[in-house]
């Protein structure tokens, strides 16, 4: 086994590595860049390697820095956490190379799998269902507008490498394809450095159905149930939920085998998801297998009582899997909600700045993965993820009716969330009877607003936040604070609340 | 009446404290009464017309922050006469990004005639692309960035004057 391993990310999942790390009694190394320097995975490490700027591309993007920063702290293994550099099949390589153990698939099984058209041929012949498409990129638009028109409109644009919406848009009409395969590529090649796009089939409102899969390197593959994750903004996951409402015993039976026989094709190792789409129909499609620890692997823990990173760990260090198919056995429902900083008014634009007040929802089947703390800062320069919030419960309403009081205790003030987003989509009808799909928010909020019950409490909490302030700086009763309140020595005359002095 | 905004609304109110514990407020032709129970740093428990309430609260630059149960407002004095709150941008030309990001491109020069919509700067927040496209048709009378520059809302990146508008020289 590892003493230490040094940990390639930022923000909650480095936090989260890092806790297993410290119960299995590995040392941790935390990277981070200048904009980093406060945050709490550095906090929650044994050391920490500064590694550069705070652009991605000069710290958690520079697989040198991060390869030298292993080698200089004597780390013995590299745990990539998700996005940034997790499923880049050079970074695993030089992680070898370099006489790392990689906490991942092999870089060969991540190419393979990383370019996703090939990925389609793979499962073809394995005999996995893949969506109707085509089965290589293509740059000639005029190409793409006759597959596109073969394949039938809707289409979906994609990027061939990629993932997390991007590089991804929906044509619904011939004319707009030509402006959508540019955007596509462009925003492709800027985020994966490859234009390569492809066209398949589009899917009217499908649920996003995911299989956790584990692979040991002694030929050892098991599945550990599925994940819905149907409830997206921006092609983005922020809801998850297992057991799927949507699918029955023989679908997942039948899911289950595919996810198996995907991992096998492509030599896989250590954890990984394969992602697949149900239709109206309960025909279900080979999405992508996703070659790293997914953001809601929660879920599966919490139902199946295991620690997917510590099994990853082992994995990693040569261990064969300590149980087989046959005794993984799901238990209850639990939820997941990822708490961004977005704007859920302004379509979930990204809300960065200083968190000033920050609570963690506690009680009975809660947990909390959260990177953030009062007086964080959630940088420009990163994905707006804080945390994650889980919920475990005997059974589905249970479980509902536990996140929304949850995310009730679950208090971030300082930049914009979608906590009231949620609370309201989990608390809405067509959620409650499981009638979950990609296009639910579409169809089911989006004339959302908030709440607008809340002025009083607002202006009271406005209130009060002045007195108390007013009262802790030495205001006397009876002078004013205004916004000018933050400057304590500022005193304007009569206490009113409208600030504008007596 | 006092005013201050709710999020991106203006609410007109009244209020007024007695004896430090007791809060009259006059809001929508309606009157509340307001008792504070207790209060610590960020914390206060507070009975509005007799219904309990749990408030957290914080303060930054940009005014107070209100919680209660897993709803988040934020309420700010209103500045000037009649209340636009401040994050609604006029269309007059001038491109400023929705929210604080990097410049990842821009795509005109000054002296560029441009088209009503067409894409001048793409910026960049939290690995979400934002291309900001002209308001207006006109003439791109001056850059104010360049890549990889960090920007706020308010910040002029481009300005455009538009076609037929007369340079005044100021």
């Amino acid at each position: 086994m590892f003493d230490k391993i040094l940990v390639a990310n930022r923000g909650e999942i480095a936090v989260r590595v890092m806790r297993t790390l410290r119960e299995m009694g590995i040392a941790s190394v935390a990277v981070y860049s200048d904009a980093d320097k406060g945050a709490l995975h550095v906090q929650c490490a044994d050391q920490a390697v500064h590694i550069g700027d705070s652009e991605p591309a000069s710290s958690y993007l520079n697989i040198g820095k991060l390869v030298d920063a292993a080698i200089e702290t004597g780390a013995q293994a590299i745990h990539p956490g998700y996005g940034f550099l997790s499923e880049n099949p050079e970074f695993a390589d030089a992680v070898t190379k370099a006489g790392l153990v990689f906490i991942g698939p092999t870089s060969d099984a991540m190419a393979r799998l990383g370019d996703k058209t090939n990925a389609r041929k793979m499962m073809l012949q394995s005999g996995v269902p893949v969506i109707p498409g085509m089965s290589d990129p293509e740059a000639d638009p005029a190409r793409l507008a006759e597959a596109a028109d073969k394949t039938g409109y809707p289409v979906l644009v994609k990027a061939a490498s990629g993932g997390g919406g991007k590089g991804m848009r929906v044509v619904e009409h011939p004319e707009d394809l030509a402006k959508a395969a540019r955007i596509a590529a462009g925003e492709a090649g800027a985020a994966f450095g490859n234009d390569a796009i492809y066209i398949e089939k589009y899917l009217d409102r499908p649920r996003h159905v995911e299989f956790q899969i584990l692979a040991d390197h002694h030929g050892n593959i098991v599945h550990l149930f599925e994940r819905e994750c149907s409830i997206q903004r921006r092609h983005q996951k922020i809801i998850e939920e297992t057991p799927s409402p949507g699918i029955d015993a023989d679908l997942r039976k039948r899911m289950g085998d595919a996810a198996i026989s995907a991992a096998r094709a492509a030599g896989y190792t250590n954890a990984g998801t394969v992602e697949f789409l149900v239709d109206r129909e309960s025909n279900f499609y080979f999405l992508e297998v996703n070659t790293r620890l997914q953001v809601e692997h929660p879920i599966t823990e919490m139902c199946l009582g295991l620690d997917l990173v510590r099994l990853q760990v082992q994995i990693a260090a040569g261990a064969p899997l300590p149980f087989s198919q046959g005794d993984v056995c799901p238990r209850g429902h639990a939820i997941e909600c990822r708490i961004y900083a977005e704007d859920p008014v302004s379509g979930f634009m990204p809300s960065p700045g200083k968190v000033v007040a920050a609570g963690t929802p506690q009680g009975p089947g809660v947990r909390y993965d959260s990177g953030i703390f009062a007086g964080a800062d959630v940088p420009v320069q990163y994905d707006p993820i804080m945390g994650k919030l889980i919920v475990y419960a005997h059974d589905r309403d249970t479980a509902i009716a536990r996140m929304v009081r949850a995310l009730e205790e679950c208090v971030v003030l300082g930049v914009r969330t979608s906590i009231e987003f949620m609370i309201d989509l989990l608390k809405s009808e067509p959620f409650g009877h499981g009638d979950t799909h990609t296009g639910f928010i579409e169809d089911h909020m989006s004339g959302w607003v908030p709440d607008r019950d809340s002025d009083l409490w607002a202006l009271v909490g406005d209130a009060v936040e002045r007195s108390a302030h007013n009262a802790a700086v030495g205001v006397p009763k009876g002078s004013v604070a205004g916004d000018d309140a933050f400057s304590p020595w500022k005193r304007l005359g009569r206490w009113d609340l409208g600030g504008r002095g007596g | 009446m006092n005013r201050k905004s709710v999020d991106d609304r203006i609410v007109e109110f009244d209020a007024t404290w007695d004896d430090g514990v007791r809060l009259d407020m006059k809001l929508e032709g309606g009157r509340h009464e307001v008792k504070v129970s207790f209060s610590a740093v960020g914390r206060h428990q507070v009975l509005i017309d007799q219904m309990p309430h749990t408030l957290f609260t914080a303060r930054d630059e940009s005014g107070v922050w209100v919680w209660s149960r897993g709803r988040a407002r934020l309420v700010r004095e209103v500045k000037g006469h009649h209340g636009h709150v401040p994050t609604e941008q006029p269309d007059d030309g001038r491109i400023t990004p929705p929210m604080p990001a990097v410049v990842s491109a821009i795509l005109a020069k000054a002296g560029d005639s441009v088209k009503k919509g067409q894409e001048l700067v793409v910026v960049t927040a939290m690995k979400m692309e934002t291309r900001l496209a002209a308001g207006r048709a006109g003439v791109v009378t001056a850059v104010n960035t360049e890549v990889g520059a960090s920007v706020m809302p308010g910040d002029v990146l481009i300005e455009v004057r538009p076609d037929g508008e007369v340079d005044d020289g100021g």
